[in-house]
Parts: C-alpha cells; sequence; structure tokens
C-alpha cells in the first residue's frame, strides 16, 4: 500500500468515528476524531512535501481533512444542537474521505513527473474543505434552534443537500455533446476518450467530432426527486413527516448514485444513429462533404470503459447529498430531534436560560461562519498562487474563477447578513452560502 | 442583572424629519445592507457564466477566459458601495455602546475591559484580512483585458507566429511579439521536465539563441510573458513507430524529417512522410528514405506474405507532445505576494490572539472566541440557572 492510500484509509476512519459520534452524542469521541484530523492534516501535508502523498487523492484527503479540523472540538452546552453541528457538519469530510480512498486506490502508481505544486493545491482544497465543513456546521447549529418555533427551520440543510444533488446533475447533464437533456458520463477506451470522429479532409490532418457519452437511465429522475423531497421537508411542519421526507430525499440520491455506479460497471457503446445524425447538423455548417461524413465513427479501441476519475466528482456530490439526508432523517427522527427542550421554553419572556444556551450557539455560529468566509478566502487567493506558480500570471479570468470568487463574496455576504439574523433565513443564508461553494467547486471539475 | 436590548431605529415622525441622505444612511449602515450587497455581487460572479454559456459547449469552455464587462461594473460597484457603509457600520458600534450584539441574558462577574493597543487588535487583524482579500481581487480584476491570457500548444521543431485565443467567446488569432520555435523537451522521471524555447525575428533565425524553461518558469519577449506549463497530445504532429524483423534491430520511432535507425549498424532511414490512411483506403503509412533504397512506404495493414523488399512493419503512428505556453501580457508578482501576505498576516491574528471585548457587548471578532465565551457565560448545570431572576 502507498502513502496516499494509507493516508485515504485513515481519513475515512477518522470522518466516520466523528460523524458517527457526532449524531450519537459522543462529544469525547468527536474531540479525539478532531485532533487526530488535525494530526493527520499534518502527516498529510508533510507526506505531500516529502513526495510521499501524491496526485487527486492526497487532495482529496487534506481536503476532507481540513473540513473536519475547522469544526470546533468541544461547543459547550452545545446539547442537540452540537449533535447537529458535528455529525451533519462532519459529513462533507466523509464524503470527500471515501473520494480520496476510491482516487488513491485507482492511482496506485507513483506519478510520472511529480507535481512541486501539488501543496499548493492541497492547501487550497484544505482551506476550501473548511470553509464548507465550517459554514455547513453554521447552517445545523441555526437550523436546530429554529426547527421547533419556525416551519421552514430545516429549510438551510435542504438547500445543500439539494444544491448537492443539482450540483451532480450539472455534471451528468453538461458532459453531453448531443441535444438534450440527460445525465450522462464519458466512455474511456484505452486510456482516452471515446469519440465520435470524422477524418480529415486533407491526408494528415485531423477531422473534427465529439466526446461520446453513454446515458445513465434513471439517474436524472432520481436526483430531481430527492431534491423534491428535501425541499418538501423543509416546508413541513411535522418533525416526523419532515423525517421520512429527508429519508426519501436519501433513497432517491442513493438510487441515483447506484445508478450511475452501475452504468459505469457495465459500460457499452451507445447507438450511432444519434451521433451520425449530429455530425450532420454540425458537418452543414462547415460544407463537410457527405463522403467524409458517412467516414464517422466511433474512435476507440476494442473495449470502452468508465473511468473511476471521470465519475468521481458525481459520486462524491451524490454520495454526499445521500449521507446529509441520511443524518438529518436520523436526527428528526429522535424523540428531540434537530430541536432540543431549551429551543422550545425559549419562547417563554427572557428569564430562562436556554437562552444563554442558545446565544453561546449562536455565537459558535458566527464564529463558524467567521471561519468559513476567511478560509473561503484563503483558498480563493491560494488557487491564485497556484495559478501564478503554473503560468506565471494571476488567473486567466475563466469561469472556474468568477465562480469562485463569487461563491466566497455571497459567502461573505451571507455572513454579514445573518449576522444579527433570529429568524429561520439564518440557516437558510448558511445554506445558500455552502450551496454556492458547492456549485463553485463542481464547476472547477467539469 | 438587566438583559441588554438592541435599540431600534428612529421610525415614522422622527424618520420624516430627516434628509433623504440621512434616512439612507440611516437604514443602509447595517449588516443586513451590506450583506445583501455582498451577495448580489457575489451572485452576480457565480451566475454570469450560466448566462453566457454557448449552445454547444466547447472542450474547456470553463478554464478559458470569460468577458463580461457589465456584470463586473455592477458588481465591483455594489463592492465598493459597501466599503464607506462598513466603515459607518464600524464607528456607528463604537458609539453605540448599549448595542449588544449576541443575545446572552447572564454575564460573568468580572465583566473584563480590555483597553490600551490590544483594544484594537481585532480591527487589525478584520482590517488586514480585508486589506488582503481586497488587494488580491483586485489583482484579479486586473486580468480583465480585452485580450486575455490564452494556453497554446507548440509543436516541436515548429516555428509558430500566431496562436488561438478566446476573446469575447470568439477564437480569435493572437499575433505573437516573435516567431517561436520549440526545439527540444524533456519530459521524463529523471530530469527536471524542460524545453528549449527560441524566439527570433523574420530573418534573423541565427541570432536566435534557444533559451531552456523548467516547467512553470517563464520568459518576457516584447511585453508578453511564455510560461512553459504542461505538454499534450499533438495531433497535427504525427510520430512513427517502426520495427524490424531482422536480427538484432529494436524499434525505433522517429517525426517527418527526423532520421532513424533500427540496428546499430543498420541503414539510416529518413522519415520524408505519413499519412493516417494512405489513398483512403490502405491505413496508416510512412514513407522512409535512405540512399541505398531511395523512398519507399512502410504500411501497418500489411499482408502476411512478403511482397516489400524491406523486412519493416509500421507498428503504429503514434501523436507527439507537443508543449503548453501560456501567453499573457508581462505582470509584477509582488503585488500578489504583499497582499496575500497581509492576508495572511491578518488570519493568523485572527488564530492567534483571541480578543473577547466585554464592556457592555457581547462582540464576536476572532475564532474560537466562542468557546472562551461559552466557558464564560455558559451554566455548569442547566437546571441550576433556569429561574435566574431578570
Amino acid at each position: 500500500m502507498t502513502p496516499t492510500l494509507i493516508l485515504s484509509i485513515l481519513t475515512l476512519l477518522i470522518a466516520l468515528t466523528t460523524c458517527v459520534a457526532g449524531l450519537r452524542g459522543k462529544p469525547a469521541h468527536v474531540r479525539l476524531g478532531i485532533n487526530a484530523a488535525w494530526g493527520a492534516l499534518v502527516l498529510g501535508f508533510g507526506g505531500i512535501y516529502v513526495e510521499q502523498v501524491f496526485g487527486l487523492g492526497g487532495v482529496l484527503c487534506c481536503s476532507a481533512l481540513g473540513a473536519l479540523a475547522v469544526l470546533p472540538a468541544d461547543f459547550k452546552s452545545g446539547g442537540e444542537g452540537a449533535r447537529a453541528g458535528h455529525g451533519l457538519g462532519g459529513m462533507p469530510a466523509l464524503a470527500l474521505s471515501a473520494g480520496a480512498l476510491i482516487a488513491s486506490a485507482n492511482t496506485f502508481y507513483e506519478p510520472i513527473i511529480k507535481d512541486p505544486n501539488l501543496i499548493l493545491m492541497a492547501g487550497a482544497g484544505a482551506a476550501l474543505g473548511a470553509a464548507l465543513g465550517a459554514m455547513l456546521c453554521a447552517t445545523m447549529l441555526a437550523a436546530h434552534w429554529h426547527t421547533q418555533r419556525a416551519r421552514h427551520g430545516v429549510l438551510g440543510p435542504a438547500v445543500v443537500i439539494a444544491a448537492l444533488a443539482l450540483g451532480a446533475l450539472l455534471l451528468g447533464s453538461m458532459r453531453a455533446d448531443l441535444p438534450g437533456w440527460e445525465y450522462m458520463i464519458p466512455l474511456t477506451s484505452e486510456g482516452k476518450p471515446v469519440r465520435w470522429a470524422l477524418p480529415g479532409v486533407t491526408a494528415g490532418s485531423r477531422g473534427f467530432g465529439f466526446t461520446v457519452t453513454l446515458e445513465v437511465l434513471g439517474a436524472l429522475e432520481l436526483t430531481l426527486l430527492a431534491s423534491l423531497f428535501v425541499g418538501a421537508a423543509g416546508l413541513i411542519r411535522q418533525a416526523r413527516q419532515r423525517a421520512v421526507a429527508f429519508g426519501l430525499g436519501a433513497l432517491g440520491a442513493l438510487g441515483a448514485l447506484l445508478s450511475v455506479l452501475g452504468t459505469g460497471l457495465t459500460p457499452r457503446l451507445p447507438l450511432a444513429q444519434p451521433y451520425f445524425e449530429h455530425a450532420r447538423t454540425l458537418a452543414a455548417t462547415r460544407d463537410v462533404p457527405e463522403r467524409i461524413l458517412v467516414m464517422g465513427g466511433f474512435e476507440r479501441a476494442d473495449s470502452v470503459y468508465v473511468l473511476w476519475l471521470d465519475i468521481l466528482p458525481d459520486c462524491m456530490a451524490l454520495g454526499g447529498a445521500a449521507l446529509l439526508a441520511t443524518g438529518a432523517a436520523y436526527l428528526l427522527a429522535r424523540p428531540a430531534g434537530f430541536h432540543s427542550a431549551p429551543a422550545a421554553s425559549s419562547a417563554a419572556p427572557v428569564r430562562v436560560t436556554p437562552a444563554d444556551a442558545q446565544g453561546i450557539m449562536r455565537l459558535w455560529a458566527r464564529d463558524l461562519t467567521l471561519r468559513a468566509v476567511s478560509m473561503a478566502w484563503l483558498g480563493w487567493i491560494l488557487t491564485r498562487f497556484l495559478d501564478w506558480r503554473t503560468h506565471a500570471i494571476y488567473g486567466f479570468a475563466s469561469p472556474q474563477e468568477w465562480a469562485l470568487l463569487g461563491a466566497v463574496i455571497f459567502m461573505s455576504g451571507a455572513a454579514c447578513f445573518a449576522w444579527q439574523e433570529r429568524s429561520p433565513w439564518q440557516s437558510i443564508l448558511y445554506g445558500l452560502a455552502c450551496a454556492a461553494l458547492i456549485l463553485a467547486t463542481l464547476i472547477h471539475l467539469l | 442583572m438587566s438583559r441588554l436590548r438592541r435599540e431600534s431605529a428612529p421610525k415614522g415622525a422622527s424618520m420624516s424629519r430627516l434628509g433623504l441622505v440621512e434616512v439612507l444612511w440611516q437604514r443602509l449602515v447595517s449588516t443586513r445592507a451590506i450583506g445583501a450587497m455582498w451577495m448580489i455581487a457575489g451572485s452576480l460572479l457565480l451566475l454570469a457564466p450560466f448566462a453566457r454559456l454557448p449552445a454547444r459547449l466547447p472542450p474547456r469552455w470553463f478554464e478559458e477566459a470569460m468577458q463580461s464587462a457589465q456584470t463586473l461594473q455592477v458588481a465591483v460597484l455594489l463592492l465598493a458601495t459597501s466599503l464607506p457603509l462598513l466603515l459607518g457600520l464600524w464607528f456607528r458600534r463604537r458609539d453605540d455602546a448599549q448595542w449588544p450584539d449576541v443575545v446572552l441574558s447572564r454575564s460573568s462577574a468580572e465583566d473584563a475591559t480590555s483597553t490600551g493597543w490590544q483594544a484594537y487588535l481585532p480591527a487589525l487583524s478584520l482590517g488586514l484580512l480585508a486589506l488582503g482579500a481586497l488587494g488580491v481581487v483586485g489583482v484579479w480584476l486586473s486580468i480583465q483585458r480585452d485580450v486575455p491570457a490564452a494556453r497554446a500548444p507548440f509543436s516541436l521543431e515548429q516555428k509558430t507566429e500566431f496562436v488561438s485565443a478566446r476573446v469575447g467567446g470568439r477564437p480569435v488569432s493572437l499575433m505573437l511579439p516573435r516567431r517561436v520555435q520549440v526545439s527540444e523537451l524533456v519530459w521524463s522521471t529523471q530530469e527536471v521536465p524542460s524545453v528549449s524555447v527560441s524566439f527570433s525575428r523574420p530573418g534573423q533565425q541565427d541570432l536566435a539563441t534557444p533559451q531552456k524553461l523548467e516547467l512553470g518558469q517563464s520568459v518576457d519577449v516584447g511585453g508578453k510573458r511564455f510560461t512553459f506549463s504542461g505538454i499534450q497530445e499533438d495531433t497535427s504532429l504525427l510520430r512513427a513507430v517502426l520495427s524490424s524483423s531482422a536480427p538484432n534491430t529494436i524499434p525505433a520511432s522517429g517525426t517527418v524529417g527526423s532520421s532513424i535507425k533500427l540496428a546499430i549498424d543498420g541503414p539510416s532511414f529518413t522519415v520524408r512522410d505519413m499519412q493516417l490512411n494512405y489513398l483512403g483506403l490502405m491505413g496508416p503509412a510512412v514513407q522512409l528514405e535512405s540512399e541505398q533504397t531511395g523512398a519507399f512506404w512502410v504500411f501497418m495493414r500489411a499482408p502476411k506474405q512478403k511482397i516489400f523488399a524491406h523486412d519493416l512493419t509500421l507498428e503504429r503512428l503514434e501523436t507527439a507532445p507537443a508543449v503548453i505556453m501560456t501567453i499573457a501580457p508581462v505582470a509584477p508578482f509582488e503585488p500578489l505576494v504583499v497582499f496575500g501576505l497581509v492576508f495572511i498576516a491578518g488570519l493568523g491574528l485572527l488564530l492567534t490572539l483571541p480578543h473577547t471585548r466585554r464592556h457592555g457587548k457581547r462582540a464576536l471578532v476572532s475564532f474560537n472566541e466562542a468557546g472562551a465565551l461559552a466557558a464564560s457565560f455558559a451554566p455548569a448545570r442547566r437546571d441550576l440557572v433556569l429561574d435566574e431572576e431578570e
């Protein structure tokens, strides 16, 4: 086993321990998990520095560990809020560490060329992971104290789960070169993307073509259903019904994930006719003669397959949505649920100390948003340094850069807007900030 | 102990007596207004790429430059407007000691108030953080030009005078200040990846001395910065891999114009031409030439029975690697470093120096402060203090 794979397994174990301990209300184990995450983070960066940890697996490990390490080790009087914060706030780390394990297991060989900028990439990943973890934890804390009193209390977590599912759908639908809106995964053959290619008109030249993708049946519908269910959960009043809606959302996301994996494990070439027709449409605008058009075909070796790394972002997004929805359903199904008894009695005149508890958790939410915003800005600045190291420029002004900067500014605005907010909007705004960061991060993977 | 309450803003008649500017100032100097401005600006930047999605998405569209001047103007205007409002908020909250921003009904016995220079450390930390972030945003905004940076492939041993860039979403040809020729590429595990590049004016080929660039290194030529940033497959330049059935030979590869030998003491062949599909039906082929044999074709789809005089076989036609260079206007590195360091200094202060301010208000301005505040305010046992009198 390579050090990268070992670190990935360690990261997954730490994330799993922390999330389970958080959901079950075991603060000592949570503290242990967070401290272990700090230790593993140091190990990860050390491993990258001495060129023993490498590749996407290493970067995802650092992102997952950053998302865990940013969580507060001890909420002090957190109660149920701490469960939601630690248990659900740690879910991105769990999804990222699972992705790290898949990436490390699939790229176990050493890289041909060592990347000297990997440590900077891991730093940016850790900062952005920390930003997501902290903002999600703040979303859960804010949702916790509004759940009982306000109808839209859990809309914040619902927004995050829907963003994850819809983000996966965005990735899947934007791969398609054929007109239409389906969930697609790319096909590969002998290490190269399968293409529908037309030969060049002159000898030696290359014609034009487009990437061949395979439709995942049912993934589009299941993903939309998952988003609808969790969205509806934010509008339902009864806790039990909310739990059922979150559970159905989790099932939808899990179903979509399984259908993507199933299609990926049994790939086949799609029908040629739609590709031929699409090539004919494109060729018409370029005056390509018919005799060239009929020479078009699938450009591939004997076998076709789907690369794990190509569908890893989808799997992490769908898996993350399923995990979060399951965690939310579990918390809502408990007798105390998201909402604790102090939140119920705080409607009384402000003489009871549960208001203190709420105030303290509000402080934690602010603290976490401050961490999230700072880490998001740090992540964005590190990506600028990365561009400088690799291209000697401040950036390309690409849509990826626009989106990430927009997400960071949006997060800052949401934290500022909700600084003194005492309504369910607080959780919704934090959830939207998480959604913005998720969207911007996924665009980087397109 | 009395609970600190947020004072309501002047309303109704009192507001009507104020001028429009004062009313606006009263309304806009708030965390909500400033946050809303940032959220709108952020949404504009985040969603601008989706508003400009082409009907058919070209490869790497999300990585190439995108221009949207109107969106940027609105976003920058909103951000710039929020800065004086943020200052106003700061001064207003400094003056207003009765404005608690955290709901805590109980205070600790010793309500310590930090004085002296330490009281300004939170402001300094946040100021450094904001200055660094805004500085890097300003640096990033400076790249929003008519002709953005471009990544272009350079084929080995070929002279290039212009490359393709995307301006306003459309591909355009970008004239280079010099004629560029990549003469050597080193891409292996043993050595640091590097290329040799020469820049020449037309007619001055002999004077151009190749410069060695390692991966990530750049050279400034004629107001443009050329950076060696990677390799990719060169679909315009093919490389043939040939083998021989003769004893004591090894496969060899070559591009058009190069010479290859399959045995140490064997003949040397010059690669004259390559065809992906010879005559449209005979498949990949390469034309070789030697002094002894003259020019002849070698095919990949050779018949089993021997019909050619030579014993060569074309194993495959490979695409050769092309060098990826980033071409961008020359920009100094120092501003990015300075603003980045300023940001990290602010972040470091926030991380290492918790500053709990407790002069009547419970402000949270640094990391980990919630824990310290919670420790001083949180009851040890919830049931002991439930009936604390107001």
